[in-house]
């Protein structure tokens, strides 16, 4: 683990949704497709690699829309990519997030065979993710994928969903989302209160050393793997008005479900964090990237009587939580981005209207086993590593309406009872998104 | 949360031999009181295993071990610096706070080690952090020591570890849905309670 100098990301090659988040407002799609023919796969990715979004300009690029492209394994296979490179793989990969289902919590009503299809078959072969801050703009290149399907007969999209923000600018549950996410370092991105200090690289596109000191386990042949990540991408199901009704079940005023919201997820709906406004909402402190995220554990609030030690951030990322004993955490830092799919359910509505809504989340990262199934599995769904083994997270924990959420208080903690699911995972794929030169390559495959 | 798989061992194989023994089964060579088989049956632990590579697991607790070969004159480099191994043990070990117990045996006249611990949760997720706690612990006892340990921070690490690593045939915990985080908290809980009740009846 020697200080060498900080590698400078090849941009043009990495692509733009690894280090670009949405634009506000953002409406977007995502589109799976099937490939019966690689000849017709490798033609479609001739169309789309000179056009899809590289990092170049990430921090302030102008293009009002914008598309990735990443492959399933068995969209690699359906290319016809070669067997010793289809082994180089990560194995969780290989095996799809479907036969990952014990360690990701993905069981009862979240279970692969209770998935939307085509989740979780070997139909789902390439994944293409669309963001535009401008509906109309979008639709140039959605057509560009969609009638790519007329003319090549060995290709269908298969699934499509539209992603749009609220009007709300939150999340169905109503908070503010994509505070906390990390700093890469050689990204250019010199972040914000809080943020820091920047992780290496390699922690999310391969090629550059990673936390240990090491290079990320790369798949081959290099110009594949290069400057490539894996994502994993999953529909998930909100059931908003099971959480409003659990809200109300067990406070006795607005102002204390406002407070019960909070302590479950750790910030408040604007996003202001419980550790800097443990009382009330601090909507200017929400808005503020310079302050929102600047808060640590440790020292201000190590037993969790502001933030407590089992809402959602706090489990997502313990920050300096753990510095004496436990998981090092810069080693299972989550680089996501969420959209919201599906109308609101309308303020103050308790019923179910029976709509489906929710977020897709992307994981972005060079280790789905490291990061994101290590934060599903240690940090999520068990709380052995707070004390709390018996609780699960009350956002991304498989909850069954048996479980319990602490809240520390003095001089007695509170808990609550019968915690249900309120996120039901209705799909999700793990894929490999490679750099731009490698889809070059992938499209030259049978030429 | 995570339940044994149901694998069943050789322990219970064992029981259901005893139970047959006790019915007055012609295999009978001991005579074990049917009081005592019940309890034996009482106290049965279900044994399952780690989701990722070899290890039994029961309740939240897992066992890890390992058996490897010394390099000639590795002994000697080993206990040379024992000392100091044995003195920093609690320090890194205590640093992921999920190990219960750990020991370390030289066998076969010097040629093998025996590497043996029971910790919580599961082992393979915590590879890379052991590796950052631990790394110059582990440098420190197995450099020139074992054959084929390049450090903890080898890119091969991982998988010269899974070389040697074996599972246990069989395997007790006492403790198997206790955390050490737990037991340790059920300590000082107990204690405090203790002083409570001095207080209270003094």
């Amino acid at each position: 683990m020697t200080q060498s100098p900080i590698p400078s990301l090849q941009l043009d090659d990495i692509q733009g949704i690894i280090l670009r988040d949405h634009p506000v407002p953002y409406f977007g799609a995502y589109l799976l497709l099937r490939i019966d023919n690689p000849v017709d796969g490798c033609s479609l990715l001739r169309r789309l690699a000179p056009r899809v979004a590289s990092g170049i300009n990430w921090q302030d690029h102008t293009d009002s829309a914008w598309f990735n492209v990443a492959f399933t394994f068995e969209g690699l296979k359906a290319l016809g990519v070669p067997e010793a490179s289809l082994q180089s793989f990560a194995p969780e990969f290989r095996q799809g997030m479907a036969a990952r289902g014990e360690r990701l919590g993905d069981v009862g009503e979240s279970a692969a065979n209770n998935w939307e299809k085509p989740f979780g078959t070997t139909e789902v072969h390439v994944a293409l993710s669309f963001f535009s801050s401008d509906c109309a703009a979008l639709q140039p290149l959605l057509q560009l994928a969609q009638r790519s399907q007329d003319d090549l007969l060995g290709l269908s999209v298969i699934y499509r969903v539209d992603i749009a923000m609220l009007p709300t600018t939150r999340t169905h549950f109503g908070y503010k989302d994509g505070i906390g996410l990390p700093l890469i370092e050689g990204s250019g991105s010199t972040g914000y209160p809080g943020q820091g200090p920047a992780i290496k690289a390699g922690e999310f596109i391969l090629g550059y050393p990673d936390e240990t000191g090491n290079l990320p386990a790369m798949p081959q042949p290099e110009i594949l793997g290069r400057n490539g990540t894996y994502l994993g991408f999953r529909k998930l199901h909100s059931r908003v008005a099971a959480f409003r009704q659990y809200l109300q079940a067990n406070a006795r005023s607005d102002a204390e479900q406002e407070l019960l919201a909070a302590k479950l997820v750790g910030r408040w709906p604007s996003g202001a964090p419980l550790v800097l406004a443990p009382e009330r909402d601090d909507p200017a402190l929400g808005a503020d990237a310079q302050r929102n995220n600047d808060f640590l554990y440790y020292d201000g609030d190590p037993h969790g009587l502001k933030c407590p030690l089992g809402s959602h951030i706090r489990r997502s990322n313990p920050r300096d939580a753990l510095k004496d004993q436990g998981a090092v955490v810069n080693l299972h830092r989550i680089l996501r981005r969420g959209a919201t799919y599906g109308p609101m359910l309308p303020d103050g509505v308790l019923e179910d209207d029976g709509v489906d809504r929710g977020s897709i989340f992307v994981f972005i990262g060079s280790s789905l086993s490291r990061q994101f199934e290590f934060v599903k599995s240690q940090w999520h769904n068990d709380g052995g590593f707070i004390g709390l083994d018996q609780e699960r997270d009350v956002i991304g924990g498989a909850n069954d309406g048996s479980g319990t959420f602490t809240i520390p208080e003095r001089p007695i903690r509170r808990r609550l009872h019968g915690l249900p699911r309120f996120v039901v995972t209705r799909g999700g794929e793990y894929c490999f998104m490679p750099g731009i030169r490698a889809l070059h390559w992938l499209a030259n495959l049978h030429s | 949360m995570r339940d044994c798989d149901g694998v069943e061992l050789a322990g219970n194989q064992q029981f259901a031999l005893i139970a047959n023994q006790t019915k007055g089964n012609t295999m009978s060579q001991s005579t074990i009181p049917p009081e005592l088989a019940l309890k034996i049956q009482d106290s049965q632990q279900s044994v399952g295993r780690e989701p990722d590579g070899p290890g039994r697991r029961i309740g939240k607790v897992g066992e890890f071990t390992f058996i490897a070969p010394l390099k000639a004159g590795g002994a000697e480099k080993f206990r040379q610096r024992l000392a100091a191994s044995q003195a920093q043990a609690g320090y890194y070990e205590g640093q992921l706070g999920t190990v219960h117990d750990l020991r370390i045996v030289l066998f076969d006249n010097d040629t093998r080690m025996l590497f043996a611990a029971t910790y919580d949760s599961d082992f393979r997720p915590y590879v890379a952090d052991v590796i950052a706690k631990a790394a110059p612990w582990l440098d420190e006892m197995f450099l020139d020591v074992l054959e084929g340990y390049a450090g903890a921070n080898d890119p091969g690490f991982i998988e010269w570890v899974a070389t040697y690593q074996i599972e246990a045939d069989v395997w007790y915990a006492s403790n198997p849905d206790l955390t050490a985080t737990d037991i340790a908290k059920a300590g000082k809980m107990t204690k405090a309670f203790e002083t409570l009740l001095d207080v209270a009846s003094s």
